[in-house]
């Protein structure tokens, strides 16, 4: 296929083909021009088709990231439409296919995760709306002949004060004709009309009358099912297996062997199951057969071992201690799937994937076919949380649809998601804390140990480069977040303590791990909180006015704490009742959190609410951030309470919610979110709710009992809601 | 063939009675809005009213379906303006809104035979999961629906 047939298909593939007007769009990286076309060049114009108003005022945005809950729907739409001054409701959206002109401009590649799509975005897409702004306005200035600067606009319609007045849509073709401008001026946010608003979320109508496209909804005529088996054991293989009784079930079409595991096709979901029921396979299960969570621990305790053994003897106050916290798994309520579409020149997939890149170098692999002729279409996420990162699920599709002519969708089993996961893996520090005669922290040691998953996010999304040992170069990017000074490390070790000193090691376990909704912030923002407040409680001081005097320098950690502080009545909290508070900072952004809890007559333990205050500069949309942050604060308390993957004979004990147990409606206690008000640019809200409960829970349980907690969950104490 | 009434209408369908309601309203039927998330009876995902009770399709035979009248996402009603559709548009309660179906089939089930529900309620009748951690909202949702179909009636 021609590259311009390419382009003109994927252009097909927007919604874009037949209409004319405006259609004006900037390259992926930050410093592009941007840059318009007339709707004559089709052709050239995909390449940076960010926005179009057509001639009947209609407006399509193409959302560069994808949609997994988070509202980046509408958070990244507002940020075009307030500099537009458009009407909202004339605003459809489309989710970007894979296209190098939608790179996260962050990252280089065309990815959504570490919470960036807002702040990677804020610059661009209102240089974008603002370009488009300036175009329409000269426009109607050429047309009334006065001068742009005495037009205003509303609503998406610009006025003079002569009375003239003309639409978006009455202005796109003239528009289309004009040079965009060098480096649109952005509003100052005084002129903010939508941004700071909770604006209703775009997706909202279709996700409550069931007519949202989920992956799993994905619909092709002739579409066969595929559903997969996957060795149980890490690091297993298919011995064996018999495919005759599979193949005599009603409506199997095909059995397929896999890396590591097997498909079975048929023409539904329900028969490739029961076809795979049928299905005889034998596993090798290779050399992690024996392997299990206690080895691990021993393992890490063992790499605890190799720090200092008679640290600090001239130290007022000594602090030794050991923090570990467990593999723990994603599992979006949409199970993996992906559906694939191969012929020998062609891949087409369609797949709810928070790594639009990552699924076209893994489908590139599997048919061999350029990277860039890789059609990849994005569907709504049924939850992403980082498991959508990986694109395992996306080579399996791939080589099954390679065996078939029509496309297939893969799905499946909770059992095989939860069985094979990315995890967050289990980690444990170890902190060397000498006290001086003030209480304040003369030295800080820690030592982190765990796993990493860098070397194979590199290898497998820049498969051109998985020759290079960049983790033996750089170590592991997020072990040490928040602990640490080094200069992969974007949130350093907050603390005023005299001499910082870390030190980390890379563990070789042998379980998939990946990034974990607010990644290694979930186990950081733990250990430092709570041995902090192990510090404050040592040197007989309150937890805040402890806090407060090491990060004196740090105005965004004080007024954090200082909000949290005044919301949550700290210090005074009812009778009966316990707080405990913990602060950090993720993905740009500064979060406070203190947990009110008592325990009932028979030991149980009551969380009565979780106050935040979270600085994340100017909060685009107050409801959508209200949600994340929220969401984020029951993703950490589920992780906190009970939730754990353990490992015996090399493989997953837990198979589904049963033994997983996440939270549930009547568990989620009250959250209550505030924000900071700010004029800096805006920084992550997906994840930096969840770092700063584990460390608040168990600092309010040490307030209430004298218990610290330093492993989790917290089932493993007795300690259960 | 088994005949089933689906949001008011009577279809047969040609399938092994063992296939679970679910995939045969998702694959058969055509009505993607019900949706798969454990398959064990565990998430409230699929759930549908069975003659205006909250039930789990994904481990419901379609052959113990009977005479049951099925009313799935699709058929709750034409555009969003059933109480608690309009209550959790005024309150953006989805985030992936992947599991919002099955919340929005349990809480309508609830508020039908409860039209003034308690907190305790609210907790013993919506045991469904939702990964993104909508709960606040989805409580919030019913209180307001509640309201919302009183003034209506
Ligand atoms: S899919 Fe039916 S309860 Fe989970
Ligand atoms: S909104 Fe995502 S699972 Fe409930």
């Amino acid at each position: 296929m021609s590259v311009s047939e390419l382009s003109r298909r994927r252009f097909l593939q927007l919604g874009l083909g037949a209409s004319a007007g405006l259609l004006i769009g900037c390259g992926s990286h930050e410093l592009d021009p941007i840059a318009s076309f007339a709707t004559t060049r089709e052709e050239q114009r995909f390449r940076n088709a960010w926005l179009h108003i057509d001639t009947d005022g209609g407006i399509n945005f193409i959302v560069p990231s994808t949609e997994m809950g988070q509202g980046v729907q509408t958070a990244l739409t507002m940020l075009v439409a307030d500099e537009m001054d458009a009407d909202w409701s004339r605003i459809r959206t489309t989710f970007a296919p894979y296209d190098p002109a939608f790179d996260n401009p962050s990252y280089f590649i065309q990815v959504t995760g570490g919470s960036n799509s807002v702040s990677s975005y804020w610059v661009k897409l209102r240089k974008l709306g603002a370009a488009a702004r300036a175009m329409l306005v000269e426009a109607a200035a050429q047309r009334w002949n006065v001068k742009p600067g005495e037009c205003s606009v509303a609503n998406s319609v610009v006025s003079h004060p002569s009375g003239k007045s003309l639409g978006f849509g009455e202005l796109a073709e003239a528009a289309a004709q004009l040079v965009p401008p060098d480096d649109p001026v952005p509003k100052t946010p005084d002129r903010f009309r939508l941004i700071g608003r909770p604006v209703p979320r775009l997706d909202t109508p279709a996700k409550i009358s069931g007519g949202a496209i989920y992956g799993i909804d994905v619909n092709l005529p002739g579409m066969l099912y595929a559903t997969v088996a996957q060795s149980p054991v890490f690091g297993g293989k298919v011995a064996s297996f018999d495919k005759a009784a599979a193949m005599a079930m009603p409506g199997v079409r095909k059995v397929v062997a896999l890396e590591d595991g097997m498909a079975v096709v048929a023409d539904s979901h329900w028969r490739a199951l029961k076809g795979l029921e049928a299905l005889t396979i034998t596993f090798d299960n290779g050399p992690n057969a024996n392997r299990n969570s206690e080895d691990f621990t021993r393992m890490l305790e063992a790499s605890m071992q190799k720090m200092d053994k008679e640290p600090f003897p001239d130290a007022t106050q000594r602090l030794d201690v050991e923090y570990q916290a467990p593999f723990l798994a994603h599992q979006p309520l949409e199970p993996m799937n992906c559906t694939a579409h191969v012929t020998p020149t062609s891949c087409r997939l369609w797949v709810p994937t928070q790594n639009l890149h990552g699924a076209a170098a893994a489908a590139a692999v599997v048919t061999g076919l350029p990277r860039q002729e890789i059609e990849v279409n994005v569907t709504h996420l049924g939850g992403g949380f980082g498991r959508r990162l990986e694109s395992d699920f996306v080579k399996q599709a791939v080589t099954i649809a390679k065996e078939v002519e029509q496309p297939v969708r893969l799905l499946w089993t909770r059992e095989e998601d939860m069985q094979h996961d990315f995890y967050r893996p289990v980690t444990r520090a170890r902190f060397q804390i000498a006290l001086g005669a003030d209480g304040t922290p003369e030295e800080w040691h820690t030592r982190i140990a765990s796993p990493s998953s860098f070397q194979k996010a590199i290898a497998e999304n820049f498969p051109e480069f998985s020759w290079l040992p960049v983790q033996a170069l750089l170590g592991d990017v997020n072990m040490l977040a928040g602990l640490g000074t080094s200069f992969v490390q974007s949130n350093p070790f907050p603390y005023a303590v005299g001499k910082l000193k870390t030190e980390d090691e890379i563990m070789d376990i042998p379980v998939p791990n990946g990034s974990h909704r607010s990644v290694q912030h979930s186990f950081s923002g733990f250990c430092k909180e709570a041995a902090i407040d192990e510090c404050a409680h040592a040197a007989d001081q309150d937890p805040l006015t402890y806090r407060r005097r090491l990060l004196a320098e740090e105005p965004r950690y004080l007024g954090v704490m200082d909000l949290v502080a005044e919301k949550a009545d700290w210090g005074k909290p009812p009778p009966g009742r316990f707080q405990g508070l913990a602060v950090h900072r993720s993905f740009g952004t500064y979060v406070a959190e203190v947990a009110e809890i008592s325990f009932t007559e028979d030991g149980a333990l009551r969380i009565h609410r979780i106050v935040c205050a979270v600085d994340c500069g100017v909060v685009v949309n107050p409801a959508i951030a209200e949600s994340q942050v929220h969401g984020a604060v029951i993703w950490g308390l589920e992780n906190t309470l009970r939730c754990e993957i353990t490992i015996q004979g090399g493989r997953v004990e837990q198979s589904n919610f049963h033994d997983y147990e996440v939270l549930r409606l009547h568990e989620a206690p009250d959250v209550e979110v505030h924000f900071v008000p700010s004029a800096e640019p805006p920084t992550g809200l997906g994840e930096p709710g969840a770092p700063p409960v584990a460390a608040a829970l168990t600092n309010a349980i040490f307030a209430a009992t004298g218990r610290r907690i330093r492993t989790l969950p917290l089932s493993r104490h007795g300690l259960n809601i | 063939m088994l005949t089933l009434k689906v949001n008011g209408r009577t279809m047969e369908v040609d399938v092994e009675p063992d296939t679970p309601l679910l995939w045969v309203l998702r694959e058969t039927i055509g009505l993607a809005g019900t949706r798969f998330g454990c398959g064990q009876g565990l998430c409230g995902a699929c759930t549908v009213h069975l003659d205006g009770v909250a039930t789990r399709t994904c481990v419901l035979p379609v052959s113990d379906v009977g005479t049951a009248e099925i009313t799935t996402i699709e058929g709750l009603s034409a555009d969003n303006c059933h109480p608690v559709q309009q209550a959790w548009i005024e309150l953006d309660v989805p985030q992936c809104g992947y599991c919002q179906s099955g919340q929005i089939m349990a809480a309508a089930a609830l508020l039908a035979e409860n039209p003034l529900p308690s907190d305790a309620d609210i907790d013993d009748a919506m045991t469904n999961i939702c990964r993104c951690g909508t709960y606040g909202r989805i409580r919030k949702g019913i209180h307001r629906a509640a309201r919302l179909a009183a003034r209506t009636q």
